[in-house]
């Protein structure tokens, strides 16, 4: 053996060594890739309860895998089963995956009904609240309503204003106006304006007006001054700013005397305007 | 030693004829047969899970290592028709987890989106209505 063929050698042998150290690595490293890719997944704290059957397969495939390199077996064979063993544990890490959004999308339905429980329970309190609010204030007004319009009554008392069936009855005298006339009198402004005030405050009241008269005189006229007088009053209740449509004027003439006329007394109590105000709180009507 | 011989090489010859007589007579395995079968099923699959939109690469990949398997096939290369069609399958089965993940983390994210907006929508109309009441 020459220097030149031992050289040959051993180049050869150099060159077979590099060989194997190169392939080696290469052989190795889809075993790698899948083993690193199965530790992966294995640490996920989910693997074992919804990816189960995956890891299990990978784990199978890895096994296979290794078993072939042990024997030597061709790199395409060992590769294939770290192949399998790697796209296993890529198919349990979206299993994994899966699991995860469907958790996270229960939470958010399940967050969702509690808000909108939540929002119709804080609704439901506060209407509640404004009901209520809004209950107390209108007691409180109709009491003040009622109070007022008590009082009022109350002055119309003063007036002498009766109750009938047919509702607060209020009788003027002949003082409104002159015999025969009817123009009222300056003497007649305060009861009217007191009249206007409380229909204006007690809006729900109608009022009608009835004109009386003694029997002196022809039928015909006293039918007509009896109209004129009531319309009198109607008229200065209207201009006091009563809505017209809440007051009758009648014309009852002599027909309806609550005295004798025989007597100078008795005739003046027939001549009369009454002012009837009708109370629908009681039922009251003309 | 004749005889020794004379056997060994009878045994030669039978050897020989079993390898040629499975080697004519012997068709692709069963079980590559059956593996491909699955393989087109699991690609089939992950179309219906729709890969083609969440794991396009990995469908892709999975069809075209099942053309190579068929072309394995046809070449009569049982071996790497057999690895080729598993590794289709695994691919397959990976684009359809792939595509149905997608679609839940999708439909988780929009979920969110729709308590988060119901959650700022609710607040803003109490802020309101309460304001409004005592206002009144």
């Amino acid at each position: 053996m020459n220097m030149r063929t031992g050289n040959y050698l051993l180049c050869s042998a150099l060159a077979l060594g590099l060989m194997a150290c190169a392939s080696a690595p290469k052989r190795n490293a889809a075993l790698e890739e899948a083993r690193a890719a199965i530790q992966q997944v294995e640490q996920h704290p989910l693997a074992g309860e919804v990816a189960l059957k995956e890891v299990d397969a990978a784990r199978v495939a890895l096994r296979d895998a290794e078993t072939l390199e042990k024997a030597r077996k061709p790199a395409s064979e060992v590769n294939n089963a770290a192949y399998l063993a790697k796209r296993s544990a890529d198919t349990a890490l979206e299993q994994i995956k899966i699991a995860e959004a469907k958790k996270s999308q229960e939470g958010a339905e399940s967050e969702r009904q509690a808000i909108v429980l939540d929002a119709r329970e804080r609704e439901a309190k506060q209407k509640a609240q404004e009901a209520e609010a809004k209950a107390r204030e209108l007691a409180a007004q109709d009491a003040a309503n009622q109070q007022r319009i008590a009082r009022l009554e109350q002055e119309l008392s003063d007036m002498n204003a009766k109750k009938t069936e047919r509702g607060l009855v209020l009788t003027l005298g002949d003082i409104l106006f002159d015999t025969g006339q009817s123009n009222l009198k300056p003497g007649a402004v305060p009861a009217i304006d007191r009249l206007a005030a409380f229909l204006k405050e007690a809006a729900d009241r109608t009022v009608a007006i009835e004109g009386h008269t003694d029997n002196v005189g022809n039928d015909d006229f006293n039918q007509d001054l009896s109209m004129r007088r009531a319309d009198a009053v109607r008229q200065a209740l209207v201009s006091r700013g009563v809505e017209s449509a809440r007051v009758q004027a009648l014309g009852k003439g002599e027909a309806l005397p609550i005295a004798s006329n025989d007597s100078a007394g008795g005739r003046q109590q027939n001549r009369r305007v009454e002012i009837i105000i009708s109370d629908p709180n009681r039922g009251a009507s003309l | 030693m004749d005889i020794l011989k004379n056997s060994f090489g009878k045994l030669g010859s039978l050897a020989a004829c079993a390898l040629i007589a499975c080697g004519c007579a012997s068709g692709p395995p069963k079980t590559l047969e059956s593996q491909l079968v699955g393989t087109d099923t699991s690609i089939a699959q992950a179309e219906q899970s729709g890969a083609a939109k969440g794991a396009l690469p990995e469908l892709q990949a999975a069809k075209d290592k099942r053309a190579k398997a068929q072309q394995a096939f046809d070449k009569k290369d049982w071996d790497a028709s057999m690895r080729l069609a598993q590794q289709a399958q695994s691919d397959a089965t990976f684009a359809a987890k792939k595509a149905q993940a997608d679609q839940a983390q999708k439909s988780a994210v929009e979920v969110d989106r729709g308590t988060e907006k119901l959650r700022t929508e609710t607040e803003r109309n109490l802020e309101k209505d309460k304001s409004e009441s005592e206002a009144r």
